[in-house]
């Protein structure tokens, strides 16, 4: 049996707590949560340990928890700044801007010189709409820690927020003068000109940067981002490389060096890449396809109307919708005797904003085409749509043999896809090409001989133009198709 | 149990003394033996002759040393009442005690006699069987114990102990699990038990597998026990063996502020700081437990390495020294005297130390590999001689752990998708990946898959992008032959070498149907029999030097390596001459590779120029008086000190900005720089080289010719130091070269990665086909 002399040691609570403090502070939770525990056991003052043990539960992503401990800690010492302050840092990361800004103001009051609690205040005030509040909190923050790159950045975005861009700006520049080191400075100043259309702007923001030696996968690809819309393609695949080197595990990325020739395809979109760009745009998703002159949901409208029997009494149905995002496809034929209406999507902002369509009855968040096997989706279903779902894969044969068996005998698949330019065999001759836009393009007679095997028989297939791309139309086709009946 | 209270099965006299009985009974549960006593020898004293009380004063005499009496009280005790087992169980832990087995275990024997269920004696007896190694009867005397006091800890305890003993890691956890589950809220468990029991569970998980799932039992645990270190301390073995060095140090951070000197917590602080390279804390830890014993000769050695890979090499030789003084001299030690003492510069003491390690330990393999490595940086050291110690390493290298390697490739698999393994520990940043990952990442995956045995997963930046690059990513444990065997790889690559945490040696128990040496602590020809081919290049290996090696030469069409520019690095500056109007020189090669003849060469350059200064930097210079002394060698040549000048660690990328300091850099020599070559000529600093016979000798021929700058190889001694005097003298030509040099290099094959990537799987296919039998 092991024998140990035991050590008797009992440090001080007031020990155990400060050092528990400066390990949260450095990141270090492992060590610093038996520390505080040993401290209460130790008859450490409760008000302070549970200050220390919330900013850890905090730290470690477990914001009810921490409200749970402060809400019984502040009704024991209502007046307890430090309480109040990380309170109000747990109300903010649970959606309760007014009781954050309560706690913080409260927290203010008590120690008027604290640059976190002001801070915090104005993130609260900003998330109320008083933006002038906000930034005048967030302002003395500032003033009293200028070198604190988290509140700069939130009293730039109350700024913002307030309309006053430029001011964001000057904010924004004195830090990056002053913390030139700052890598989120430069990610905020390098984002802020890319949404304000300022590429050529972005793209010296990152070199700047990377001279004065914050170089991240962020900044490059951002860099490299700017330099695509600025149509410097080689400049953008050289940077998208770099990027891909300092995240290499990055999908997105990956896929994006793909697209620029740089590496060969893989046989269809990740989904990381899938997902990032969705739910990037959920919210701006509708307005900016209608800048695209998207006409995808109109054509497969057209060719329901031209090829599937609506005309009996019965509503022609289950319909699932692939890859349905924002459920355009759906709005496009909602008067039409098709239904009932069932989505999948890989984004929940997408959903979220189809389910506020009220026209599906079920709205799925998963990939595809594996969705398909899933159960999740109505079994036999009498029509698919794949509206500019094609174009997130090179290799279709898996997808359209998925889709081909989730039909009943005689249910119909409508489709758009990205065509090839005329005489590309597609990349390797495959038939599919990775392009430039992240986007795959297919041959038609790949597409037709694709679904042939997977048991679909082409009923008709139409040469359309899908939308604008750089103001320059990009040529596709819709194809219906049909499970035949035996 | 044996601190349990004892209850007779007979029937109980009656006596005073309950109170003080009473009270006897709280401190003997509270495991205070000597609160105990008083009340126990009262309660007897006023009559209380309760046979418990008479044993518990037994056990209590026994606890506070006062063996004769406690043997008195239970001998009384048995004439007394001879059907009871109590005090014959109680003697036989006496005697035991006391170191007298064999009656022991006959006493153990009476007792369960008297009493087959005694727990007490069931255990004893058990503890007494493994002792002697007679696990099977110990094993069920364990289980029986098991039976007839289900609810007890200790015979828990003692079965995970029995069957660690045999092997059987489940059951033990199993039943170190139970125990600890038993021992529950722990307040009837005293203290000490704590650790028992805790480091137990570690142990048995460690040795089933089970790690993760008894970090929730030990969590339970110290919410419940927040004063005791013991969770913490074997969640901190766990983390270990789980490879989360960091969380482990951390969390055993926490266990020294509530046992500072405990010696389990400072051995797993130990293992654990080491295991996440925290060299600071590390050093820290082992001079605090140095001070408690100052003769420990693993602390010693402990500290030693930290201080090493602290980069604080003469604090390291300084022990190794101490070391050698209080335990002798002993190979082990030698060796790591020998690698300080190079790293403090002073390579030819460091060769007598090796040396003197052979002599100690001429069989070892380990002395004959730290000779050849001390040898590569030594003056005057030639190819074959160079060659002749690593032969005498690699012949003593272990062998024969692993089954014979059958594996022959056959004519069809010549053109299969190879699984090319790379062997090292070093798949970071680190020189090896910005040497050769480039080039790695470039190969067609259609017919090449990578396997890396190399360290645990981290968030390094060139390690994610070798596991990237990668197929499957296999940490190397304690059998890296064994493992790599079982990956069944076509073709295992070794890129770490003799170095430090260096695998190289395992490819002696032949990994794979090929086996090849690239960069990784490549200083010259492995000497291994085992190692079929060398990746080299017709400047760094011409014609004429290749019979120092043991390996066919894979002779690469461009250089033996593809650089990978940091994408960090700054933008190159003018040369600093052109502003301060002298030349300085620069070299920012490891302290090892400046030997005394190279000083005298230097000095011989700076005599010369008498306006010229030279930047020495390297991380041994973090060692102020390292430093100094370094300055001082030149003085010893007439140079004044401030003219050289002596610089320790940065950051990656303020050691390139530094590069605008310098205007020529001297290559050292016999071990020319390899990477930081590269990164000079990346920064536009040419460099002046001057090769000999080893590889070492030649990396910076090879990275210079494959760039362009041939004529920067000085052709011998004279040659180098006509070359340093007499670039300076054209500052134009400097600029120009040094304005253009970034853009010549990048559009070099030297940083050509798709074309290095084309040529060496070209390469591996070559040597593929030919192990197949083909003709390559």
């Amino acid at each position: 049996m092991l024998q140990f002399e035991e050590a008797s040691h009992q440090p001080a609570p007031d020990t155990l707590l400060l050092r528990a403090h400066a390990l949260a502070g450095s990141g270090r939770i492992a060590a610093a949560q038996p520390l505080v525990a040993a401290a209460r056991r130790l008859g450490a003052p409760p008000d302070e340990a549970d200050v220390v043990e919330a900013g850890l539960l905090l730290r470690g992503g477990r914001a009810g928890e921490a409200l749970t401990l402060l809400d019984a800690a502040i009704g024991r010492s209502p007046r307890h700044a430090a309480l109040r302050e990380v309170r109000a840092r747990a109300r903010l990361l649970t959606d309760n801007p007014a009781g954050a800004a309560l706690d913080a103001a409260e927290a203010v009051a008590a120690r008027p010189a604290d640059a976190l609690s002001k801070a915090t205040l104005g993130i609260a005030m900003g998330e109320l709409g008083h933006f002038d509040d906000a930034t005048a909190c967030l302002a003395e923050a500032v003033l009293a820690d200028p070198l604190n790159a988290s509140f700069r950045l939130a009293y730039v975005h109350a700024l913002e927020r307030a309309g006053k861009a430029e001011a964001a700006a000057a904010v924004l520049d004195e830090g990056l003068a002053l913390s030139p080191g700052a890598g989120t400075l430069w990610h905020a100043a390098a984002h802020r000109a890319i949404a304000a259309g300022a590429f050529a702007e972005a793209v010296e923001r990152c070199r700047a940067a990377r001279r004065a030696g914050v170089v991240d996968a962020c900044l490059v690809g951002m860099e490299a981002h700017a330099l695509s819309c600025l149509g410097d393609h080689a400049a953008a695949a050289d940077a998208y490389e770099e990027a891909l080197k300092l995240a290499p595990e990055d999908t997105y990325v990956r896929h994006l060096v793909a697209a620029s020739g740089r590496r060969p395809p893989e046989p269809r979109a990740p989904l990381d890449y899938v997902r990032v760009v969705f739910e990037g745009y959920a919210d701006s998703f509708d307005a900016h396809l209608l800048s695209l002159s998207y006409r995808v949901p109109g054509l497969l409208r057209e060719a329901a109307l031209a090829h599937l029997p609506l005309s009996g009494d019965t509503p022609l149905g289950p319909v699932i919708d692939l890859g349905c995002g924002t459920g355009l496809a759906g709005v496009a034929m909602s008067d039409l005797p098709l239904g009932p209406w069932h989505g999948v999507d890989l984004s929940p902002a997408m959903l979220k904003s189809a389910a506020a369509r009220g026209i599906y009855r079920g709205l799925v968040q998963a990939a595809l085409p594996e969705a398909l096997a899933g159960g999740r989706l109505p079994e036999a279903a009498a029509v698919a749509v794949a509206a500019d779902l094609c174009c997130y894969f090179g290799d279709l044969a898996p997808l359209l043999a998925a889709i081909s068996a989730s039909l009943r005998a005689g249910g119909w698949l409508l489709l758009s896809a990205e065509s090839l330019d005329a005489g590309d065999a597609g990349d390797g001759g495959r038939g599919w090409r990775l392009r430039r836009s992240g986007r795959y393009a297919h041959g038609a007679a790949y597409v037709t001989d694709t679904a042939a095997r997977a048991g679909l028989e082409l009923v008709t297939l139409r040469r359309e133009e899908l939308r604008l791309e750089h103001g320059a139309a990009v040529p596709g086709f819709i194809a219906v198709l049909r499970r035949p009946v035996p | 149990m044996t601190a349990a209270l004892a209850k007779p099965r007979s029937a109980e006299a009656s006596g005073g003394g309950d109170d003080d009985a009473a009270r006897a009974a709280a401190c003997l549960a509270a495991g205070d033996w000597a609160g105990g006593i008083g009340h126990l020898r009262r309660a007897v004293a006023t009559g209380d002759t309760r046979p418990v009380t008479r044993v518990n004063l037994a056990l209590a005499e026994r606890a506070v040393g006062n063996a004769a009496e406690a043997e008195r009280i239970l001998l009384a005790l048995e004439a007394e009442l001879p059907n009871w087992a109590e005090p014959i169980a109680r003697r036989a832990m006496l005697l035991r005690a006391g170191g007298d087995a064999d009656a022991a275990s006959v006493l153990f024997g009476r007792a369960l006699a008297v009493d087959p269920c005694h727990p007490d004696a069931l255990l004893g007896l058990a503890e007494l069987r493994l002792a002697r190694g007679n696990v099977a009867e110990a094993l069920e005397l364990v289980q029986r114990c098991c039976v007839v006091a289900p609810d007890a800890w200790a015979a828990w305890d003692a079965l995970a102990s029995v069957q660690g003993r045999r092997g059987d890691g489940q059951a033990a956890h199993a039943a170190a699990a139970r125990a600890f589950r038993l021992a529950g809220a722990g307040s009837a468990v005293a203290p000490i038990v704590v650790w028992t029991l805790c480091l137990r569970l570690a142990d048995c998980a460690c040795a089933a597998g089970l790690e993760a799932a008894s970090l929730a039992l030990l969590d339970e645990y110290a919410a419940l026990n927040p004063l005791h270190p013991g969770p913490l301390a074997a969640r901190g073995k766990l983390l270990c063996a789980l490879r989360r060095a960091d969380e482990a140090a951390d969390v055993l951070a926490a266990a020294a502020m509530l046992a500072p000197s405990h010696p389990v917590v400072t051995a797993l602080r130990i293992d654990a700081l080491s295991q996440a390279g925290r060299q600071t804390e590390l050093i820290d830890v082992l001079r605090a437990a140095l001070a408690a014993r100052p003769d420990d000769p693993g602390l010693l050695g402990h500290l030693g390495a930290a201080l090493m890979r602290a980069h604080r090499v003469r604090e390291a030789a300084s022990v190794f020294r101490d070391l050698l003084r209080r335990d002798g001299e002993r190979a082990e030690t030698l060796c790591n005297l020998a690698s300080a003492l190079v790293a403090c510069g002073e390579q030819d003491a460091a060769v007598r130390a090796a040396a003197r390690a052979t002599e100690c330990a001429p069989g070892l393999h380990l002395p004959w590999r730290m000779l050849g490595n001390a040898q590569a940086y030594a003056e005057g050291i030639t190819g074959a001689a160079l060659l002749g110690i690593l032969r005498q390493a690699g012949l003593r290298a272990p062998r024969g752990h692993l089954p014979a390697f059958t594996r022959r490739p056959t004519p069809s698999e010549a053109g299969k998708r190879l699984r090319v393994g790379l062997l090292s520990a070093t798949l970071r940043t680190h020189p090896v990946a910005w040497l050769a990952l480039a080039g790695l990442e470039m190969l067609d995956p259609a017919a090449f898959e990578l396997v890396c045995l190399a360290q645990p997963e981290s968030a390094d930046p060139m390690q994610r992008r070798f596991r990237a690059a990668a197929a499957e990513w296999h940490v190397v444990g304690g059998a890296p032959a064994a493992h790599a065997r079982a990956l069944n790889l076509d073709i295992l690559i070794d890129l770490g070498g003799y170095g430090d945490h260096g695998l190289m040696v395992h490819c002696a128990e032949r990994l794979a149907p090929v086996q090849v040496k690239w960069i990784g602590l490549q200083n010259h020809s492995t000497g291994l029999a085992e190692m079929d081919w060398f990746i080299t290049d017709r400047w760094a290996t011409p014609p004429e030097l290749a019979g120092a090696y043991s390996e066919r030469l894979l002779l690469m069409p461009d250089g033996y390596v593809c650089y990978t520019p940091p994408p960090h690095a700054p933008e190159v500056a003018p040369p600093p001459m052109l502003e301060r109007g002298h030349v300085t020189f620069g070299c920012f090669n490891n302290y090892a590779k400046i030997t005394p003849g190279l000083i005298s060469a230097w000095c011989e350059i700076l005599r010369a120029v008498p306006d010229a200064r030279l930047i020495l930097k390297t991380h041994q210079f973090q060692d102020a008086e390292l430093a100094s002394e370094a300055v001082a060698r030149f003085a010893a040549h007439g140079i004044a000190p401030g003219r050289v000048e002596a610089r320790g660690m940065s950051a990656h990328r303020a050691l390139l900005a530094q590069y605008a300091d310098v205007d020529i850099v001297l290559d050292p020599h016999p071990y020319s720089g390899g990477v930081t070559t590269c990164e000079a000529l990346w920064m536009g600093v040419p460099v002046l080289t001057l090769p000999g016979e080893t590889f070492a000798s030649r990396h910076s021929t090879s990275h210079l010719s494959n760039v362009g700058l041939p004529d920067w190889v000085a052709p011998d001694r004279a040659g180098y130091i006509r070359q340093a005097l007499a670039r300076p003298r054209d500052p134009a030509a400097l600029a120009a070269l040094r304005a253009g040099l970034r853009t010549q290099m990048r559009s070099s094959p030297l940083c050509d990665a798709p074309r290095f990537g084309r040529n060496l799987g070209a390469a591996l296919r070559r040597v593929w086909v030919e192990a197949c039998g083909g003709v390559s």
